[in-house]
């Protein structure tokens, strides 16, 4: 490299920075000694070098992370994801469908199934769980049985969070645990501890925001560091303001996603309605109605890049192919992409014909308003 | 790494100077004082010998090469292994030196080698001197 009194300024290894700084250096008449290892200039280069390079790293990986396409956190996809109203789709539980046949001792008006009754089914030499996630009423019927069929169970453990709310702006509402299936989640409030009145809140995000008033109990969910879930309220604008002294109920599931799927039978790990499982009076049968399915994982970084625009655009209508598209792709993340297109297809095609059966209806109705027509001969 | 002879060392004319990294100021100019000719290789080579393998930034083969060894007991291998890791080290990252002749002796009562190099600047035939304790910790 020629001797110059310009410093080079363009490159970014660390190597071509400390041959940028000896050649800088090398025009200079005061030192001489900077290309011999041992040297103190020498010290001094790989420190200048190591702070260039180290400054450069930092920026390149900066810019990066400022755009959609070029982000490699999973941290920051999601913060640009948000910009475009998207939020990344959680790991979903696999659920099934279960049919009982209840034969209590006595002749109860109804039976209950409780909701958190767990299951277990082995798959692959690997027992999960998989619970109801609501209470399920069995009448009698008018034969005097107590059949409850397609209950579904969700794989997964319920699990709980509870927080006080303290009069700091920075409190923050986190589900600790990874994992979480947040279709599952329902939020509560508690107006306080000498207080039992508890309230639901329901989702946000699921609502047209524009139509939030300040007294609508809602939250708002996003994900955050650690692949985690954050819980947030209404500031009094859109969706009701926490208060001090609120206790605020979390209660989710965390699954296994897809290992779950295709789980086929199922043993009750306790009793279910009070009955054990048995051909016997009392007792109860279990059958499987539906195989599990539907479990799926979280969603990765690349798919949310991938996706991202893709539901910005669409603006969750229905209208053309890539509507569906998106939609599906935002509800059923699970789905293959070859079936997808089959099913895209399929939604597709049905719209097309309702809107020609439309048509055709419309020319009907016009057509019999009218007036007969005059047979000319 | 620059050789020797990129710098176009034929004559004794050659003057060496480098900065002094404790960093003195000059008692009369308050600039920072520089070393110049041998005391620069001198204090080079101390550099060299006191530097540990991965301390220099992307430089990982860049190693003095004794530390290892200050740790195992004080026998003649130790000191043999001792002398032949500075005389690579010499070897390998300054070539201004000439190595004439390294002694090694334990300090048992400082748990420590005591190191004495002998050696000649390329451009001048005056032998040097260089007396280093290397200790554990320093």
């Amino acid at each position: 490299m020629p001797t110059s009194d310009k410093l080079a300024i363009t490159d970014l290894e660390f190597d071509t920075i400390k041959s940028n700084l000896k050649t800088f250096l090398k025009a200079q008449s005061q030192f001489q000694d900077y290309d011999f290892e041992g040297s103190g200039m020498s010290v001094l280069i790989d420190l200048l070098a190591y702070n260039t390079h180290y400054i450069g790293y930092y920026a390149n990986m900066l810019g990066n992370e400022m755009f959609l396409d070029s982000s490699s956190l999973r941290e920051s996809i999601i913060s640009h994801a948000k910009h475009l109203n998207v939020m990344p789709t959680s790991r979903t539980a696999a659920k099934a469908k279960l049919n009982f046949t209840f034969r209590p001792s006595g002749t109860p008006t109804t039976l209950t199934i409780a909701k958190g009754t767990q299951f277990t089914s082995t798959i692959n030499g690997v027992a999960y769980t998989f619970v109801t996630n609501a209470a399920t009423s069995v009448p009698r019927s008018t034969t005097g049985t107590y059949v409850s069929l397609a209950v579904e169970v969700t794989e997964g453990k319920i699990l709980n969070k509870a927080y006080t709310v303290v009069d700091d702006s920075a409190q923050r509402f986190i589900i600790p645990n990874v994992n979480v299936d947040t279709s599952t989640i329902t939020v509560k409030v508690q107006k306080a501890s000498g207080d039992s009145e508890v309230f639901t809140y329901t989702n946000g995000d699921a609502v047209d925001v524009t139509t939030i008033k300040g007294t609508d109990r809602v939250y708002f969910l996003q994900e955050i560091e650690d692949q985690k879930y954050e819980i947030t309220f209404g500031d009094g604008t859109v969706g009701k303001q926490l208060s001090t002294g609120n206790i605020v109920f979390i209660e989710y599931i965390v699954s296994n996603g897809t290992l779950a799927n295709k789980a086929s039978s199922f043993t009750p790990v306790a009793t279910v309605a009070d009955l054990s499982i048995g051909s016997g009076t009392p007792g109860f049968d279990l059958t499987t109605n539906t195989n599990a399915t539907g479990g799926a994982d979280l969603q990765t970084a690349s798919s949310i890049q991938f996706q991202a625009p893709k539901l910005y655009q669409a603006q969750k209508r229905a209208t053309t192919k890539n509507d569906y598209k998106a939609i599906i792709l935002e509800q059923r993340s699970d789905i293959v992409s070859q079936s997808m297109v089959v099913r895209m297809q399929i939604l597709f095609n049905m719209e097309k014909f309702l809107l020609h059966l439309n048509q055709l209806a419309t020319i009907l109705l016009v057509l019999m308003q009218r007036p007969p027509l005059k047979m000319i001969y | 790494m620059a050789t020797i002879f990129s710098k176009g060392l034929s004559t004794n004319t050659r003057r060496w100077s480098d900065l002094d990294l404790d960093f003195t100021a000059h008692p009369v100019t308050k600039d920072i004082v520089t070393k110049n000719d041998v005391e620069a290789v001198k204090r080079s080579i101390r550099n060299l010998i006191l530097t540990n393998r991965y301390e220099r930034p992307f430089q990982p083969e860049l190693d003095g090469g004794v530390t290892r060894h200050l740790f195992e007991l004080s026998t003649p291998h130790t000191k043999y292994d001792v002398e032949s890791a500075v005389r690579t080290a010499i070897s390998n990252f300054e070539t201004r030196a000439e190595v004439l002749d390294i002694v090694v002796g334990g300090n048992l009562d400082r748990n420590g080698f005591d190191v004495t190099i002998n050696f000649r600047v390329i451009n001048d035939p005056e032998p040097v001197t260089i007396e280093l304790f290397l200790e554990r910790l320093r």
